[in-house]
Order: C-alpha cells, then structure tokens, then sequence
C-alpha cells in the first residue's frame, strides 16, 4: 500500500481495522502482562516506543530511552484504566501483524525501521483525514514529549535551569 | 517556612486519618463532606465553626508544602486526576482537575476573579436564580477576599505576562492586574506543581485546617462510591480505600452514615457519583450542562528571554473580547499559561528536529490562552458526564461549530497582542501549526488550517456545572440553596452547580457561593442538631 492508498483509508476502514485490532489483543494475550521492569509497558508496547521515542524527541543529545521509558510508564501507572486501555489499544494495533501494515503503513517490525521510516509513519498520521489516526499521532508524541521533558536530564539542553536551587537548600537546612 | 502546618496541627490533635491504614471510625458526624476542594472545604470551615461535626471525605492524599518539589511529573502522578492525562470522551480536550486535599485550589494558579455581572445576569434571566445579584453577592466575595488574601498582584508582572500588558497597551485593547490569593508569596512560578511555601492562600492551608482547629476529622486516600438513599432522603456513603499509590480501590467497602451530606467532589466527579448511585433524576438533567472553558493557544518566540517558567503564572489578563456576543459565538478572556517543560513541550507541536528546535526556544517564548465562556447561548449546552464500563465519570464534550469560529478569532486576536508586544513569530497551538513571522502570514496560515478535531489542541482547567442550579427541577439538579431537587438533606457545594461557565477563572465564585450557601444551610438547620431538621 502506498502512501496515496492510505491516505484514502475511509472511516470504515479504520473502523475496521479498530475491530480488528480488538481480536489482536485477545490473540496477544499471552503479552498483556507488564514487560520486566516495568508496571504498565507490555512488551509490545516497549517495542513500540522504543522505535518511536527517538523519532519523536529528535536530537536532543542527553536522550536516554531507558529515563524516556520508564518515565513513560510511571505517568501510566498514575493515569486511569480508560488511558492505559486506550495506549494499549494502539499499540496492540500498530504491533500486530495482521493489522500493523494496513494501519501504519509499516509493513516490517518495527524493531527493524530506520528513522526516516518512523518519520513518515508520524507524518501520515499527522496528516491523515481519519480521526483515529490524527488522535494516535497526538497521544504518541504528547506522551513521549511530555515523558522525556520532564526528567531532568532533558533540561540543561532547552535553556530550563529547573526549580531555583535555594528552595532545595532551604528544605534540607 | 518549613514550620509544618500539618505536623504541628496532628501534634495539637487535628483528626487526621489516611485511609490506607485504617478507615475504622468511630466518629459520628451531622454531616459528611465528600471532596476537600474550593467548595468541600470551604463548607467544612463554615460547618464545624457553628458546631457541627463535620466529616471530611478525600480521594486524593495528604500532601503539603514539605511534598511540594516542583517537580512537573511527581506532582502530575500524585495530586491530578487521572495523572493530569484525563480528556473528554472523544479525546478532543485535555481536561486538568486536582485530586488531593484541597483539591484544585492545591495545583491552582491563584487567579482570583468575582463571578463578571453579565453571568450572574444570564442566570437570573434563562434560571430564574434571583439571588444572582453583584449586590447581594458582595459580603460573601468581600469576607473570601479578605480571609484568603485575595489583593491584585503588587509586583512587576514575569516577562510571560507582561507580553499581554504591552501588547494590548499598544494596541488600545483592555487589559488589567490579575488579583491572586497568596500571602508573601515568592514569585517562584510553581503553584501548579503545589506551592512549597504556603504563600499559596488553597484550601489546604486555611479553610481545611480551620475546620480541622474546630474538631472535624478529614479521612483522605478515600473514595466515595455511591450515595445511599431512599426515598427523598439520602442514608450515608460506601467509601473505600486508595492503595498506597492511589491507583486503584482496595479492601472493604465502609458504609458510613450521617442525616446531611455535601456533595463536593467538584465537576465530573459530583454528577458522577449521583449517576453511579442512580439518584433520582426525573428530568434527566445530572451530569449535563458541564462546561469546561475549552482553552486554545498561541506561542510566540521573542528575542528577548521570557523564561515562563518562572515568576506568578497569572498576573495580567485581558477581557476585550470577554462580553457575551450575540451569535453563537463565545466570549474569551486572554491570559498566560506557566511554562515548565514537561506540559509545554506537548503543546510545542511537531516532532523530531523540528520539535526540538522549539524546546530549545523555550526560554524565549510566550504561551498565550484564550478561555472560552461555554453556555452563554440558548443552543451551547456544553457536555455531559456519563458513566463508563467500570463506573468511572466521563464528560462527553461535542465540539461544534461556533467553537471552532470562537476558536479562529481568538487565535487572531492572541495573535494581535503578542505582534504588537514585539513578538518574532508566533504559532497556533495546532497539530499542523508553523511559526509566522507577521500578523499577515499567521492570518494566511491560519486559513489554510483545519479547525477539528485533535488538530486544535484544546484543553481545559475549569470545569463547571453538571449539577446545574435553577428554581425547577426541570432545568436543573440543585435548588438556589444548593439543595438536591429530589433529595431533601443531599446539598451539592461546588464547581458543579453553575448553570453555565462563568466566563473569569472559577475558584472565588465557588469560595463565595458556597459560603453564602452553608450560611444560609446553618441558619435554616438552627441548632447543631440537623436530625432535627
Ligand atoms: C492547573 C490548574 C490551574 C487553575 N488555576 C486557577 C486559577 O488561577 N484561578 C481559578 O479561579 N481557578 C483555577 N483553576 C480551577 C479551580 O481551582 C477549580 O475550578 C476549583 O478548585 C474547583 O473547585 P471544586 O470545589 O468544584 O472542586 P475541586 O477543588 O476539584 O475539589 C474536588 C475534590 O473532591 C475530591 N473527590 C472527587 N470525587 C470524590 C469521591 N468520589 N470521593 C472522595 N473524594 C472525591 C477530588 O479528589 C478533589 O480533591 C485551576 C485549575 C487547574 C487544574
Ligand atoms: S508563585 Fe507564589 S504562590 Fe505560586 S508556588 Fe510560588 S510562592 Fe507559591
């Protein structure tokens, strides 16, 4: 499928392929369960955003994916039952074979994607017509940006000297 | 500053209980309170001075200034609901509400207006609501301004603010000193992460603990899960205990009882609980009419360093465009956000290289909000909350045309301000937005965008109604007392009972009405005895 032919993906279709994505979760049953070391990332949700973190935080030289990861997962740990199904939900779509190539477009395992890859992934869902994607497209790089952003690793580099540092000294004296 | 408020007032013998090691209670209250925000507290205080013993009922945990470190992801996870990622059904507007003693008025930004003339005259006119009146209203507003502080902000506005002052100046447009509840406050710029040094005038440091001085008990880390009720009476409350991190109800479900209960779980969650409890609701009114004043924004880049994520986050505003326009269309009033790295880098758009210059930009650029006064037209009528599968509230908030328009005119007018303030580019928060470089360019950019869903990245702090006021139960679920249409000793005190959006930040029009409302409560009820109402 071309990028024309996905664009042109009908509203049916996408709803199709969400039903679809709904048995993939029940075939995936055997990954539902948190990936070690984590309280709510499966592992197909750390494959997943594993490809994806990089592509969306662009180069920011202290990246590390590990703090991107498991920073993720704590907000999810904090968030609601109906949040993490959603996450889940996308995942589950975009990582199952069945229904990974019709809905992203990415027809390799996503392990195995180069950067300009995931790029235009992003950018089809960013620009797509169907609801669903354009939502997929926001919640994956609100998610990741708003994970990474605020570890403090992330900010020497964007010019945030972070909270004044006398507030600290004052606590602890 | 670190004299801790709470460790001293435990030592004196406040009744403090944090559910997750006990909900065992022996005390036995006339009334109990659900919710410890700006209307559960506020309640409280009033409640417990005149004599009454009062139980207070929190989801959320205790935490104080000593928890506060300003740190945007800890603060998220612990003190919002949902960890600050809640949104309305469709997903289309991110929704911030508090979740823990003091509610809201703990992670607010201290924005203090009265409820604007023109709201109080829509509700006396499409509610029949009498006492909607500046005049009547006046004491109430004058005792909360006076007890929390509430005095314009003294200081030199952040430069985050400032662009608003200097772009409207320039441009001839309104614009004013926001007047903030703080007490030597430090101008740190963190009041949304809990402010660490209780210059912060919340809930959680005056009228909780003045309840708290006058013998009630505050039960935290609790969720109330339904009303029990017969009749036209409510009996009591099933609560339940938070696990350790507040993620999920566990253990014992408690039924505790009292012959007066104060809904105040604030917007969302109150009509959520009447649904979950099937109260009777004849007309099918709970839960509707809930407005959020959906928020859309603007960000510019200066040349000059702004750093935004310092200072007071709120202290001008501009009302040019805040009068209730004859069309569909709404009104909004224009402010700043605070700009800590973690919430602003999803609002910066784009991805990879692109994104990343923006955050690089950060300490050069102005977020700009418009906050749009939902129900002010005969056909505006907001969301609805409903229930999900696990019993969950929800508000399902459709997103129509006049807001798309409002929604174009705002970006437009944000846009004017921060050009004539000496902006450099400035940049619609929208999923296909692009920096411009003139008011022109962002004008023909702004054309060539879709207003629709999930482009427009809305969002909302304020979230109001759902348990709507009015003089018949036909139009709304309260009473002008706050009283349940249907449920005599249920009383509703918070966010929820405006029939509309008020169209300035919330928090003083729920301190004020609610205190009017538990006076008028005290004096009916008489003695201190409410089994004897
Ligand atoms: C980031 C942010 C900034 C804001 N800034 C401003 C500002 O500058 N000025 C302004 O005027 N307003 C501001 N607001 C809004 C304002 O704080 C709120 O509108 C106000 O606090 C709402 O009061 P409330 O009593 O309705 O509910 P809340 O203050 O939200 O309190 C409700 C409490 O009830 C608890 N609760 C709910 N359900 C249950 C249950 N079933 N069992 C037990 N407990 C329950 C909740 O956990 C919560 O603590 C801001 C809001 C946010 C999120
Ligand atoms: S700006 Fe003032 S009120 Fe807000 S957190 Fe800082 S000290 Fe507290």
């Amino acid at each position: 499928m071309n990028r024309r032919s996905f664009l042109k993906l009908s509203f049916g279709a996408a709803l199709l392929l969400a039903t679809i994505g709904g048995s993939a979760r029940f075939l995936h049953r055997a990954r539902r369960h948190p990936a070690e070391g984590y309280d709510v990332l499966r592992d197909q949700d750390v494959i997943f955003f594993s490809a994806l973190f990089p592509a969306v935080i662009g180069p920011h030289p202290q990246f590390q994916l590990s703090l991107a990861l498991r920073s993720l997962d704590r907000m999810l740990l904090a968030s609601s039952p109906a949040m993490r199904k959603e996450v889940f939900n996308l995942a589950d779509l975009a990582t199952f074979a069945i229904t990974r190539g019709p809905v992203t477009g990415v027809w390799r395992g996503w392990q195995h994607l180069q950067d300009d890859q995931i790029r235009a992934f992003l950018k089809r869902w960013q620009h797509s017509r169907v609801g669903l994607y354009r939502q997929g497209y926001q919640g994956i790089c609100q998610l990741c940006q708003m994970a990474w952003y605020g570890v403090p690793q992330a900010w020497h580099n964007i010019g945030y000297p972070g909270p004044p540092e006398f507030l600290t000294r004052l606590r602890e004296s | 500053m670190n004299n801790d408020l709470y460790a001293a007032g435990i030592a004196r013998g406040w009744n403090l209980v944090d559910a997750r090691e006990t909900l065992a209670t022996t005390y036995n209250p006339d009334v109990i309170i659900i919710g410890s925000g700006a209307g559960g507290a506020t309640a409280a205080a009033a409640l417990a001075k005149a004599g009454f013993r009062v139980l207070i009922l929190e989801e959320g945990s205790l935490k104080t200034a000593n928890d506060f470190h300003n740190d945007e992801l800890k603060a998220y996870a612990e003190l919002y609901q949902e960890g600050a990622l809640r949104t309305s059904k469709d997903g289309g507007i991110s929704i911030l509400q508090g979740r823990t003693v003091g509610g809201t008025t703990t992670v607010n930004w201290t924005s203090s207006f009265r409820t604007p003339n023109s709201t109080l005259a829509y509700w006396r006119e499409q509610f029949g609501i009498a006492t909607a009146q500046s005049e009547h209203l006046k004491p109430y507003f004058e005792r909360v301004e006076q007890r929390l502080n509430i005095e314009r902000w003294a200081a030199s506005p952040n430069a985050n603010n400032a662009v608003i002052q200097r772009g409207c100046e320039q441009l001839g447009w309104h614009w004013d000193v926001i007047p903030r509840n703080v007490q030597g406050c430090w101008n740190l710029g963190y009041c949304g992460t809990g402010c660490p040094t209780n210059a912060k005038q919340s809930m959680l440091v005056t009228h909780i603990p003045e309840a708290l001085e006058h013998g009630a008990q505050l039960i935290h880390s609790v969720r109330v899960q339904q009303l029990t009720w017969a009749n036209d009476q409510v009996t009591g409350v099933i609560c339940q205990a938070m696990d350790a991190h507040l993620h999920h109800t566990r253990g014992e479900l408690m039924h505790l009882q009292a012959p007066l209960v104060i809904l105040a779980g604030g917007a969302i969650n109150s009509p959520g609980l009447l649904l979950r409890s099937q109260t009777p609701d004849p007309h099918r009114t709970t839960g509707k009419r809930t407005f959020l004043h959906p928020v859309c924004m603007n960000m510019a880049v200066f040349d000059e360093t702004i750093d935004g994520f310092y200072g007071a986050p709120q202290s001008i505003y501009s009302d040019a465009f805040n009068d209730i326009p004859s069309t569909a269309e709404m009104g909004f009033k224009i402010e700043v956000a605070p700009m800590q790295p973690s919430i602003v880098s999803a609002l910066m758009g784009e991805f990879g290289d692109q994104h990343y210059q923006r955050m690089q930009q950060l300490a050069q650029s102005n977020l700009m909000l418009a906050l749009m006064r939902d129900g002010f037209h005969g056909d505006d009528h907001g969301g609805r909350v409903e229930l999900r599968a696990n019993g969950d509230a929800v508000v399902d908030y459709p997103l129509g045309e006049a807001l798309w328009n409002t929604c174009k005119k705002a970006f437009m007018a944000m846009a004017r301000i921060q050009f004539a303030a000496g902006a450099r580019s400035v940049m619609p928060v929208h999923a296909l937005g692009k920096a411009c470089t003139s008011i022109a360019a962002y004008q023909a950019h702004l054309e060539t965008l879709p207003m629709r869903i999930f482009d427009v990245r809305l969002s909302s702090a304020h979230v109001m109604g759902g348990c709507g006021m009015s003089e018949t139960p036909e139009q709304g679920v309260v009473n002008l007392s706050g009283q349940h249409h249907q449920l005599r000793n249920l009383y509703v005190f918070d966010g929820s009972i405006f029939p509309s959006s008020i169209g300035a930040n919330p928090q003083l029009s729920i301190y004020a009405w609610t205190l009017k409302l538990t006076e008028e409560l005290i004096a009916r009820l008489g003695s201190h005895d409410p089994r004897a109402q």
